[in-house]
């Protein structure tokens, strides 16, 4: 009991470390929720989304499996962290599927290098949050000036600010580069 | 003993995750509000303090002739004048009415008549501007639909409680209904221009449906929260920033109101609780 418990805190070689991950994406919910407004600009206080950067980091550098766990896992969060009218579902799903298409896409091309982070997690924030909101279109009366801010200029500062803190949840989460092969 | 393990395959976890995911979108908002509440609730302490942080940061950040903090607290500051004085003024236009009608008997007028239950603000608004979450609940006498005030002026409805959490309905939100009446400043006197219903529109307006051209609708009117069940007084709620012909309809005025409040900024509300 106690050498599984071990197993799951200090994790194996090569294996997710799920504890380290539970907190690492419940600091991210409350500081997305709270303390991201700090670093918010313009007046319509857009901010960073690290949940965003979390699920770009966990599809690049996870096996299959775990990319599509992290995935739904982070996306259920955005919703806990920012709900669209009290929804829970439309970011969970649209987290789980970018996530795992970003794992596909990462298979055949490196995000490695800087500029290659940057575009991965705007793209990543761009259909995300496209797909986030075509869902909640089918329970409620979207929005349309908020999709601008949330499909444009959010994962843009995301993917500006992202690729800084990839290096730091790397650490956190031992994991110090891409563990998989590409095709 | 050898350990039997079970695999699952990647395409079988989408699968199920998928579905779990549209069961959460399709399941009713009471359900999936409860867990917005319970997250609220169990990490009131560091969200409300990292807002706070979150918002003492935002106001130092600009470097102007008045310090931004300063310009908020004044702000602010005026604001809460302004709307006081719109309540008050409607209140002693109905005092006076009162006067003229009961001359001789004793009453007690309306607003000293309501109670009011201060909330602070733990999360801000979500994605859509649409809703809030407040450390107070039931067991501090929140019930469902109650108004709630931001620089004295209503800026929404409670919309769900929890034992020691709440959800606020902004007026802006696309799902709130809040009868009303517009009213004009014309010198010392409030005139009633019309009555209605204020519909929230997202994107931090309301608007006001199927009133004819032909009533006088000025930008600048003031929009009040007619007196029913929860209200014993008008309260003010916003003002009229856009009046144009309706481009659907064009004998009806298209009508936005915005806010009297910067919900962004607010750190606490009050909620009205009639006494009995």
């Amino acid at each position: 009991m106690v050498t599984a418990l071990t197993r799951m805190v200090r994790g194996e070689k090569g294996s997710m470390q799920w504890i380290r991950f539970a907190l690492l994406v419940l600091l991210a919910t409350i500081m997305q929720t709270s303390l991201a407004g700090i670093v918010a600009v313009t007046s319509n206080a857009i901010k960073p989304d690290l949940l965003l950067i979390l699920l770009v980091f966990f599809a690049t550098h996870c096996n299959a499996t775990d990319v599509v766990i992290t995935s739904f896992a982070i996306g259920f969060a955005a919703d806990i962290a920012s709900p669209t009218y009290g929804l829970i579902g439309p970011q969970m799903v649209s987290f789980g599927l970018t996530g795992t298409l970003l794992l596909d896409l990462s298979r055949v091309v490196s995000i490695k290098r800087m500029p290659h982070q940057v575009l991965a997690i705007f793209i990543t924030g761009f259909v995300a949050s496209l797909l986030a909101y075509l869902l909640t279109l089918l329970r409620a009366h979207a929005s349309t000036s908020n999709i601008y801010i949330d499909a444009v200029w959010k994962p843009l500062y995301s993917a500006i600010v992202g690729p800084f803190l990839l290096l730091p949840i790397g650490w956190w989460m031992r994991i110090s580069r891409n563990r998989r092969r590409r095709y | 003993m050898a350990r039997k393990s079970t695999r699952v395959s990647r395409r079988m976890l989408l699968t199920w995750f998928m579905l779990g995911g549209f069961i959460f979108l399709f399941a009713p908002q009471t359900i999936t509000s409860r867990f917005h509440l319970a997250f609220a609730r169990m990490f009131s302490l560091p969200l409300s303090l990292g807002r706070g942080i979150s918002l003492a940061t935002r106001a130092s950040s600009s470097a102007e002739t008045v310090s931004r903090r300063e310009y908020d607290k004044l702000s602010a500051a005026y604001n809460q004048q302004t709307n006081d004085l719109y309540n008050v003024t409607q209140q002693r236009d109905r005092e006076y009415e009162k006067a003229a009608k009961l001359s001789g008997l004793l009453s007690v007028p309306d607003w000293k008549r309501m109670s009011f239950i201060i909330a602070h603000i733990v999360t801000d608004s979500d994605r859509a501007k649409t809703e809030f979450i407040i450390n107070r609940g039931r067991d501090d006498g929140l019930t469902k639909g109650q108004f709630v005030l931001g620089d004295k002026a209503i800026i929404g409805t409670i919309s769900e409680v929890l034992a020691t959490t709440a959800k606020t309905k902004l007026i802006t939100a696309p799902t709130s209904r809040i009868p009303i009446k517009v009213i004009r400043l014309n010198g010392d006197k409030q005139i009633s221009v019309a009555d209605g219903m204020l519909q929230g529109a997202g994107d931090n307006t309301a608007k006001i449906p199927l009133i004819p051209v032909k009533t006088s609708i000025e930008i600048g009117d003031i929009v009040y929260a007619r007196q029913q069940t929860g209200l014993d007084v008008p309260i003010v709620v916003g003002k009229v920033t856009q009046c144009k012909k309706d481009n659907k309809n064009p004998l009806l005025w298209d009508i936005t109101v915005k806010p009297l409040c910067d919900i962004e900024k607010l750190t606490d509300v009050a909620i009205i609780a009639s006494k009995k």
